[in-house]
């Protein structure tokens, strides 16, 4: 081998160790944003209840609200889910989701939605600072649809009635009606003081009707999954790398 | 040296097998109990096949069933144990239904855990008709072997450890993506990446997490794969040909589709004969047309005709007034974009009772990548440009003709259902495509590779693809599954 050539070649090995190293970095951080996006968005909706049977379509009127008093039976509410069929929300218009007091007068918390915004399918999240004293609170629900277009089918929020909601009701001052022993299909959002708690708290729900030996170890198992796996494509890659 | 660099190979073949395994584990646990297709009648029927031979309880007679309601398990004619259970977990408050959530307790107890621990509910089936799957299923013989050997323990355990025994038939599935790439003459590499891409695979990975007879009919199809290949390889050899015709019987032995086994094993003989007679085509021609005679007058005599009667559905009456009526309708329905994108979500990312959906836009996403896949595959098998680093053609065609076949089978099938009812139920599930997970994964990467312009690109290109599946099965796990059953 001539001298000239030498660290021509020796250039394109390193060069091609570098680029087979992209795929690994990328892998490592696209797991790492994803683990961080995974921690920062768990909230755990209330369980207690089900939307069974025939859900009703209640469709929003643009400029007036739908409203609804709703008891948070712990802590830490940071959130709503609600169900609204939105797909098809225009450039322009939007959906204001308020939370407000038992009384539905002073207002705690507001989010908008637009054409822009992300659903949490079949849901969307509206989503605020947590109200660490909440547990056994009443709030009010507001959700009120605001669009510059005259148009046939308007976006439409989902409802269930009897069961669990008989003693429930909401208002919707669009048509100027109150629907009684029927909810909106919304649940509240609890969090937790720390990461930790959080951690905690989805590896119970996990755990539950689980085998004994999987109790408590399931978000580990997951964990390690995750490193392994990373762990895996960096072999891999080294492989391809040990090989050229 | 050459044993090292094999040895080598062999360690991360088996650090991918037990990334897979521990995978596989998490999936089990992750799904609550039934949330996967047809899971409360399939386990029924496994508790079916561990009853004593000697049944010494009241049966039920035809006569005093209620009728089944396909959304009430309650319904159904199962064990009192399955039906419990379902009811207990609320299993009908959640399936198909993904606005719902099991009711969790504060602890990692469930609500009603303690009862079904506890419990003295029948695990037989007391139905003279009952709901029970009446697939004569290898999967089955074994999970019923299995269920006996756990009798001692509690529900949960033999209900979950149940789900592992498809743990370990995934797993050799994926060791068979290894084997057939590197029959098919990829480097030891490239056949690295196809079994990871095959482990990762986010609807196989699930199905392979299930109390369900399809992990059985994929590791079939696999075995099936493997035998052939080697024969496309090697030319007409009695052990592989063994290989072949054990395989197909264990499709047979598996699921209804393991007939196309049988379908595709013929022009693959015939190809194999053509190769080592080299006699003329003319005298081929006749030997062909005898053997053909000969074959369909054997399976006329051996099989039953009820056989036939059940997977073509011929005593059902049509609610079409003619043949050709009912034939167009069924194309121009269950052949619509929709039913296309619904057969490709749930080939990728459509978990338990078909309610648990990636999103659109990462099925888009692979969806996009398919369709470049398979410009480049058509470019390659039709063409002249050589691209020696890919698979031979002729191992693309065996593939392609597989794909088709299973295809076939089962919009003939969805059809002749549809001819019955009016309802497109088969076809759409992606699922049931399953089978040819490592025949279209192979083709994938043969149609991205034919962009490539040497084999090192090609190999960068299979390292990119795994990066990609591994970061796609950590996304339906953290971002697809744990929020619709659990936030």
């Amino acid at each position: 081998m001539d001298l000239s050539g030498q660290p021509k070649n020796m250039s394109t090995v390193l060069r091609l160790r570098a680029s087979l190293l992209i795929p690994v970095r990328i892998v490592i951080f696209l797991a790492l944003f994803g683990g961080w996006v995974f921690l920062c968005h768990l909230t755990f909706p209330e369980s207690a209840y089900n939307f069974l049977g025939e859900s009703k379509h209640a469709e929003l009127t643009n400029g007036a609200s739908v409203t609804q008093v709703f008891k948070s039976r712990f802590a830490n509410l940071e959130g709503v889910k609600i169900r609204l069929n939105d797909d098809w929300l225009y450039l322009g218009e939007s959906i204001h989701t308020r939370l407000l007091d038992a009384s539905c007068r002073e207002e705690i918390a507001r989010q908008t939605f637009s054409y822009f915004s992300s659903q949490a399918d079949p849901f969307r999240i509206f989503s605020f600072s947590r109200i660490h004293d909440s547990a056994e609170k009443q709030y009010c629900l507001s959700i009120t649809y605001f669009s510059p277009y005259a148009r046939n089918e308007r976006p439409e929020i989902l409802a269930s009635e009897g069961g669990a909601f008989s003693a429930i009701s909401y208002t919707d001052t669009g048509k100027q009606k109150i629907y009684e022993g029927r909810s909106l299909q919304i649940r509240p959002l609890y969090g937790a003081d720390s990461v930790a708690a959080r951690l905690e708290q989805l590896e119970n729900r996990l755990s539950q009707y689980k085998p004994f030996p999987a109790k408590g170890r399931i978000l580990s198992l997951g964990a390690m999954l995750v490193l392994l796996s990373v762990l895996f494509f960096r072999i891999l890659s080294k492989e391809l790398n040990r090989q050229k | 040296m050459i044993f090292l660099r094999i040895s080598y190979h062999h360690i991360i073949l088996g650090t991918l097998l037990f990334l897979f395994m521990a995978k596989g584990v998490l999936l089990v646990v992750l799904f609550p109990f039934f949330q996967q297709p047809d899971e409360q009648i399939h386990y029924a029927t496994v508790q079916h096949w561990a009853e004593p031979e000697e049944k010494d309880w009241e049966i039920v007679p035809s006569s005093e069933e209620q009728s089944v309601d396909f959304f009430d398990t309650l319904t159904y004619r199962l064990t009192e144990e399955t039906l419990k259970i379902a009811e207990k977990t609320q299993f009908d408050g959640v399936r198909f239904q993904r606005e719902n959530i099991p009711f969790f307790s504060e602890s990692g107890i469930g609500p009603n855990e303690n009862e079904i621990l506890s419990n003295n509910w029948k695990r037989f089936v007391e139905f003279e008709s009952s709901n029970v799957s009446g697939t004569q299923s290898i999967y089955y013989w074994i999970s019923g072997r299995v269920e006996r050997l756990l009798s001692g323990e509690d529900p949960i355990i033999r209900f979950f450890f149940g789900r592992t025994i498809s743990i370990a038939i995934g797993s050799l599935v994926v060791l068979l993506a290894y084997l057939i790439a590197r029959k098919a003459s990829l480097s030891a590499f490239s056949s690295l990446g196809v079994a990871t891409l095959v482990a990762f695979q986010p609807m196989f990975a699930s199905t392979a997490a299930q109390i369900n007879i399809d992990i059985a009919l994929i590791f079939s199809f696999s075995l099936y794969t493997l035998a052939a290949v080697s024969l496309l390889k090697y030319g007409f050899r009695w052990s592989l040909f063994a290989l072949l015709l054990f395989s197909t019987v264990l499709g047979l032995a598996s699921k209804g589709p393991g007939i196309v086994l049988v379908i595709v094993a013929f022009p693959l003989c015939i190809y194999l004969a053509h190769q080592k007679l080299r006699i003329g085509w003319r005298r081929f021609s006749l030997a062909v047309l005898i053997a053909s005679l000969v074959l369909a007058l054997l399976v006329y005599t051996v099989i039953p005709a009820s056989y036939f009667v059940s997977i073509t559905h011929s005593n059902s009456l049509s609610i079409f007034p003619s043949a050709s009526d009912s034939l167009l309708q069924y194309f121009s329905k269950a052949h619509t974009a929709r039913y296309f994108f619904d057969t490709h979500a749930s080939y990728w990312g459509n978990f338990g009772w078909l309610d648990t959906r990636m999103h659109a836009g990462v099925l888009s996403s692979i969806a996009a990548l398919e369709i470049v896949a398979l410009f480049g595959l058509s470019w390659y098998l039709f063409g002249t440009t050589a691209r020696p680093w890919l698979l031979q053609k002729k191992y693309l065609w065996f593939f392609i003709i597989l794909i088709l076949a299973l295809q076939i089978a089962i919009r003939f099938f969805d059809w002749r259902f549809f001819d019955a009812t009016g309802k497109i139920i088969f076809s759409p599930m992606g699922r049931y495509y399953l089978p040819n997970v490592i025949p279209h994964l192979l083709l994938v990467v043969s149609g991205l590779g034919f962009f490539t312009r040497s084999r090192q690109q090609f190999e960068r290109l299979v390292l990119w693809l795994s990066g990609g599946m591994i970061l796609l099965s950590l996304y339906s796990i953290f971002f697809v599954i744990i929020p619709r059953y659990y936030l």
